[in-house]
């Protein structure tokens, strides 16, 4: 140990460490301060900015000891910093915290900044936030924020300017919703201040008294019989409390799309991320040194990589009771495919391949579990559904449900990612039971690539036929989806990929045909948008190749065969509010679409594309709901107990002015609890935009039922009439005019004999229908659309190409919150950006080449092109004051249009994601690209 | 989340400790610089038994000019190079390339001489100090300083003794005005680190015809790619677009290409290497001299 000596956030501080201490560690672990995070370990992602000396370091590089004698500044230090004040107020006011993970790093970025340009030009944030990475909002919103924090140290009035930014966001959302008092209302978010002074909670933030650390050991070989694990030398490393193997384990399946997986190996591993072994001891230290004494012998087994070589006849088997790999098929037929094919005038052949990408929430997964003595498992965890992480954890360990208390963290990003497909909370929840002690298992980024569940990679060969007038009439879709080694929600995908895409065309004749194949590579699973960007990637650029074909404009084939609200897809979903029309007209106006189609240049292109989210499915459990209790508590104040959970999104503060609006309080009266299944009644969690309008409507539902009560206790009360009671502004109006604090008639009727509290429930379950063999009936309650368009230009010397120009026109009903959903629809944005042109990963014989954010490339800030974003006026009849999903829609139409565009610049066309310079340079040079550049095998 | 392995840790306040530090360490040593490069490979599996900080090392850091003769210290830090004008007017073509490492809080942890001695291929400064013939200066406990091309750090491992430590560069000063481009392309994300990276500088003779001309890529191969037969097939020429299409097209023959990684494969580095190079020249060429306007 050496005695570090240093100035802290403006104090000194004397503390020992050991030489081999990194300083995020130092500021972490010894000196409390958790307000710095770990987001990659290897300097790349920027969570761990620290200032030494008034420079930006990364504190995951930095050893300890090396700041000796040095000023550290932290996110902690605002106290003695009014710049780092003004920046935490602009990232709060103008919406540049979702999930908050990034926040700390990138505002000491900034604080860097703003010291050396006080007045920063786009080119400067660019260049000095370059390395902030931030998944959640596009950038878009931190740009924002930089510039309000430059204008706040030149004494600009923040009410000002946060008014002005409100008001600016909220004049094209507010549509008829003038005589609302909450809802369409950039209302600022109610976890954002805590996100950006470091004081909000994440999991890997939290210690108990006794806690372990615990550590998983992976396969690293894609398929392989277990013939002997030795784990003595393991379990006599100093400091270990226990090491499990398969054996160690009830050996129970779990998953939610067919139970497929051991939370630890038995038997044998079928993809290099599988966890064979677990360890749980005193540090960190001696955890690792645990994980390299186990000795494990191998007899590796012939492996299958492609899917369609895993459906042949004689292909290794993944799993032994599998018949030719598949993990899912189905084929579907609606109308006559084959004599719609044989009318048209025009007939396509075409067939796209996606590619796997992952989410890269900057905080990564991550469990604290406690086994008590009364065996019950509490389990602190950051999954993005509570109640059904609870029903998977409690089976994988053999356990009532009722015995397994999740609470869910403050969540660094999950974008799917956290939906717990995989095992980090299972295995976390073993070792807790085995050593009776706490247990902390974070997963490291590595861990993340590893043993995440990216994006299903979807091969899909598309037939389409078509009316000479562009008038589509026939779509025949062979869809081959890579499950990897387990089915996490791949199934899933691969159905919604097959199929929901049909929802933003006119019914026609469709077949489609799935096969979900199990390979020895890494399990896939939900990413935002689902399956849906993979199916535009491949339908709307086949569409662009029909419309070439024919001579027409892709606008005028996109709005004759655009569908209309009222109709049922092919497939049996029922549309209720639908303004695609107008979201084409607005995206394509903007850009000025006809004349730049009339005018091409050399190497400049126009995509368009359209897309189609649900909001909400019915795919767990037949139900498609939500459930909330609404206190209305001593004080008058509003208490929502809800087990939705917050994962970044804002879903806390749309809930809050959903249940303001429709009690007729102030929206700051109203406050979510934190997801806890021991509290909060069962919810399905964030998935397929569900929130804003299921659990929005069980909201509001449950607010109504409040404000009911509410009114007859004090009509009872007051013995007046209920129908002449009113409540609004947070006061009760009688009919003579009086008015009546809410809080005086709370206690009024508590403390009363026969006293009671007002309590209320919200209940909602969506008009859908859970998809039985013949895949028919309408899936969601409701659908949001989305039109974009690119102008993009491709440099013909190097394959690059570059985004001039990006609109996306969204119909997503009412906009609750405007700056979020703005925010939203950034994020969305960036993530199909990264999909189309620079995510995807190489991999060697199964194994990931490389496992850091090194070789895998998410945008930066200098990647973000112009773009607008605008909400058309929508309402959805179905939905929480008219509103719809949000969240995911603006990702699934990225890749094909600037597909669409590059093939409209070159005049060839990308076939395989992404759209990476290789491939299109290959294509202007007309040399097919040799497929190891791109394999996915 | 991350662990590093346990080692021994020493501050030297003198060289002369340093060296002996150096000497008596029997496992591995590591010199410290800025400590980047060294963090990362500890991550990946790296095991000194023995690491050696230069950090309090007086008379390592800092720039002196001669007139003749740029001397910039090996623990100077990146972004001090990146943002100094002395640099920009003396060796503009080093300061483009320190402004291009990575991102600023690599540049504000990085030397300039940590950045060398790793002989990472991807590398900005080298390219810079390599196309500038730079020399490095080695010290060793003899009390000997020993100078050699930065270029042959590069093609011979070995040229950087394990009792060394790299104390300076020396560099001559660019010609007021004269021509070079630092260039460096993103593939993939504009993230700063996976790039390819181009430096020129050349010089024009009688009637226009290239007199001196050094190019050197990064991220393409084993090593910074120093393309001597390109600079052959220049020399002499005056510089026309068909001239440098006709020196830089034959690159792609002529380097010995990494094989695929997630930019592309080798195919792809041998069509767009030899683009950059052209694009880099041109930029070079179009950069109007102070000596002209005067």
């Amino acid at each position: 140990m050496t005695l570090i000596e240093f100035t802290l956030n403006g104090k000194p501080c004397s503390t020992a460490a050991n030489a081999n201490t990194r300083l995020i560690d130092l500021l972490r672990n010894q000196l409390g301060l958790t307000g710095t995070k770990e987001g990659c370990g290897v300097g790349f992602c920027g969570c761990c900015t620290v200032r030494v000396d008034g420079r930006t370091v990364s504190s995951c590089l930095m050893m300890a000891v090396a700041v000796k004698g040095c000023a550290v500044e932290t996110i902690e230090n605002a106290g003695n910093d009014p710049i780092l004040q003004h920046l935490q107020t602009a990232f709060h006011t103008a919406g540049a915290v979702q999930c908050g993970y990034c926040t700390p790093g990138q505002i000491m970025g900034a604080r860097n900044l703003l010291e050396k340009y006080p007045e920063p030009t786009d080119e400067d944030i660019r260049r000095e936030m370059l390395g902030n990475l931030c998944r959640c909002t596009g950038y878009y919103k931190i740009i924002d924020a930089i510039r309000l924090a430059s204008r706040l140290m030149q004494n600009a009035d923040p009410e000002v300017e946060a008014a002005t930014l409100r008001s600016s966001a909220d004049a094209e959302s507010m549509g008829a919703l003038h005589n609302l008092r909450s809802v369409g209302r950039s209302v600022a978010r109610s976890d954002t201040l805590k996100k950006v002074t470091g004081r909000a909670v994440y999991v890997n933030d939290m210690t108990l008294p006794g806690m372990l650390h615990g550590k998983v050991l992976r396969a690293g070989r894609p398929h392989a019989r277990i013939v002997g694990i030795d784990v003595a030398a393991a379990r006599a490393v100093p400091g270990v409390v226990c090491v499990l193997t398969g054996e160690d384990t009830p050996k129970i399946r779990w998953g939610f799309f067919g139970a497929d997986q051991y939370p630890l190996a038995i038997d044998k591993v079928r993809y290099a991320g599988e966890e064979v072994a677990a360890v749980a001891a005193t540090s960190p230290e001696a955890a690792a040194a645990a994980i390299a004494a186990i000795k494990i012998e191998y007899q590796d087994l012939p492996a299958v990589f492609d899917p369609e070589e895993a459906m042949a006849q004689g292909a290794p088997s993944v799993h032994d009771e599998v018949d030719r790999n598949i993990a899912a098929t189905f084929k579907v037929e609606r109308g006559d495919v084959d004599q719609a094919f044989a009318d048209a005038d025009l007939v396509i052949e075409e067939s796209f391949q996606s590619a796997y990408q992952w989410h890269v929430a900057l905080e990564p997964v991550g469990t604290l579990a406690r086994y008590d003595p009364d065996d019950r498992l509490t389990v602190w965890t950051n999954t993005s559904g509570p109640s059904r992480s609870r029903i998977e954890i409690a089976r994988a360990l053999d356990m009532n449900p009722t015995d397994v208390r999740i609470i869910q963290t403050t969540v660094g990003g999950g974008f799917g990612g956290k939906s717990m497909d995989d095992n980090n909370a299972i295995i976390c929840g073993l070792l807790a039971r085995a050593s009776g002690r706490p247990v902390k298992l974070m997963n490291t980024r590595e861990d993340d690539f590893d043993a995440g569940r990216p994006r299903v990679p979807i091969k899909m060969d598309v037939r389409m036929a078509f009316r000479r007038d562009g008038t589509m009439v026939g779509k025949d879709l062979r869809v081959v989806a890579d499950n990897g080694a387990y089915s996490g929600k791949a199934p899933a995908v691969g159905g919604v990929a097959a199929l929901r895409h049909d929802t933003v065309y006119r019914n026609c004749n469709v077949r489609s045909e799935l096969f979900v194949v199990y390979t020895n590579k890494v399990a896939t699973g939900a990413f935002r948008g689902f399956g849906q960007p993979s199916a535009e990637w491949s339908v709307v650029q086949a569409i662009d190749v029909a419309a070439e074909r024919l001579g027409l404009d892709p606008l005028d084939v996109a709005l004759k065969n655009a569908t209309s609200p009222g109709s049922v897809s092919a497939h049996g979903n029922r549309i209720g509010s639908c303004e695609l029309v107008k979201c084409l007209e607005l995206a394509t106006s903007q850009i000025d679409w006809r004349r730049k189609r009339a005018e091409k240049r050399p190497f400049r292109g126009l995509g368009l594309g359209v897309s189609v989210h649900v909001a909400g499915k019915r795919h767990f459990y037949d139900y498609d709901g939500a459930s909330v209790v609404v206190r209305v508590d001593q004080g008058g104040r509003i208490r929502i107990l809800c087990g939705e959970g917050e994962v970044g999104q804002g879903a806390a503060t749309c809930f809050a002015q959903i249940a303001a609006e429709e009690l007729g309080v102030p929206v700051e009266w109203v406050s979510l609890s934190e997801a806890d299944t021991d509290v909060t009644p069962f919810s399905l969690g964030a998935f397929a935009d569900r929130l804003t309008f299921v659990a929005g409507n069980a909201v509001r539902n449950g607010a109504a039922n409040a404000r009911r009560k509410i009114l007859e206790a004090a009509a009872q009360l007051l013995n007046e009439p209920v129908e002449s009671l009113d409540l609004r502004d947070g006061r009760i109006h009688g009919a003579s005019g009086a008015e009546y604090e809410l809080a005086d008639i709370v206690a009024r009727w508590q403390f009363r004999k026969g006293g009671a509290p007002i309590v209320a429930e919200g209940a909602f379950d969506a008009d859908s229908e859970s998809h039985g063999a013949d895949r028919y009936g309408s899936e969601s309650g409701a659908f949001s659309f989305t039109a974009h368009t690119a102008e993009i230009e491709v440099d013909p010397g190097t394959g690059k190409v570059t985004i001039l120009d990006y609109v996306m026109a969204t119909d997503a009903g009412t906009i609750i919150n405007p700056l979020s959903a703005k925010g939203q629809a950034h994020g969305a944005f960036m993530q199909g950006l990264g999909a189309a042109l620079t995510e995807f990963k190489m991999l060697q014989n199964g194994v990931l080449v490389g496992n850091n954010l090194f070789h895998y490339k998410i945008p930066s800030i200098a990647d973000c092109p112009p773009i607008r974003h605008s909400f058309v006026t929508s309402y959805e009849p179905a939905g929480p004051f008219g509103a719809k999903g949000v969240g995911e829609v603006d990702l699934d139409p990225v890749p094909a249009t600037i597909g669409n565009a590059v093939a409209h610049a070159i005049g060839h066309r990308i076939r395989v994601l992404p759209i990476t310079p290789e491939k299109v340079l290959a294509a202007l040079q007309n040399v097919s690209t040799s497929d190891d550049t791109v394999a996915i095998v | 989340m991350t662990l590093w392995p346990s080692f021994e840790f020493h501050e030297p306040k003198s060289l002369e400790d340093a060296f002996a530090l150096l000497a008596e360490g029997g496992g591995e040593t590591a010199v410290v610089a800025g400590g980047v490069s060294l963090a990362l490979r500890m991550r990946l599996g790296y095991r000194p038994g023995r690491l050696v900080s230069l950090r309090l090392l007086e008379g390592l850091e800092g720039i002196e000019d001669d007139g003749r003769c740029l001397r910039i210290g090996a623990m100077t830090n990146v972004s001090d190079l990146a943002e100094c004008a002395m640099l920009e007017k003396r060796a503009p073509l080093l300061r483009a390339a320190c402004a291009n490492v990575a991102t600023p809080r690599v540049r504000n942890m990085g030397t300039l001489g940590g950045n060398v001695a790793q002989r990472d291929p991807n590398f900005d400064p080298p390219l810079a100090l390599i196309a500038l013939e730079a020399e490095a200066l080695l010290a060793s406990r003899q009390g000997e300083i020993r100078k050699t091309q930065v270029s042959a750090l590069y093609e011979r491992p070995e040229e950087l003794r394990r009792d060394e430590i790299l104390t300076a560069f020396e560099i001559r000063p660019q010609e007021s005005g004269g021509f070079w481009s630092y260039l460096k392309h993103f593939p993939l994300s504009h993230d700063g680190t996976t790039g390819i990276n181009v430096a020129v500088v050349l010089s024009l003779g009688k009637g226009g015809a290239i007199e001196t001309c050094n190019l050197v890529v990064g991220s393409v191969s084993t090593r910074p790619v120093h393309l001597r037969a390109t600079e052959r097939r220049l020399v002499g020429h005056v510089p026309s677009p068909e001239t440098i299409a006709d020196a830089t097209v034959p690159i792609a023959d002529e380097v010995e290409w990494n094989g695929s990684d997630q930019r592309g494969s080798a195919q792809y580095l041998a069509a767009v290497v030899p683009e950059l190079v052209r694009r880099a020249l041109i930029q070079a060429l179009e950069r109007q001299p102070d000596a002209k306007q005067a």
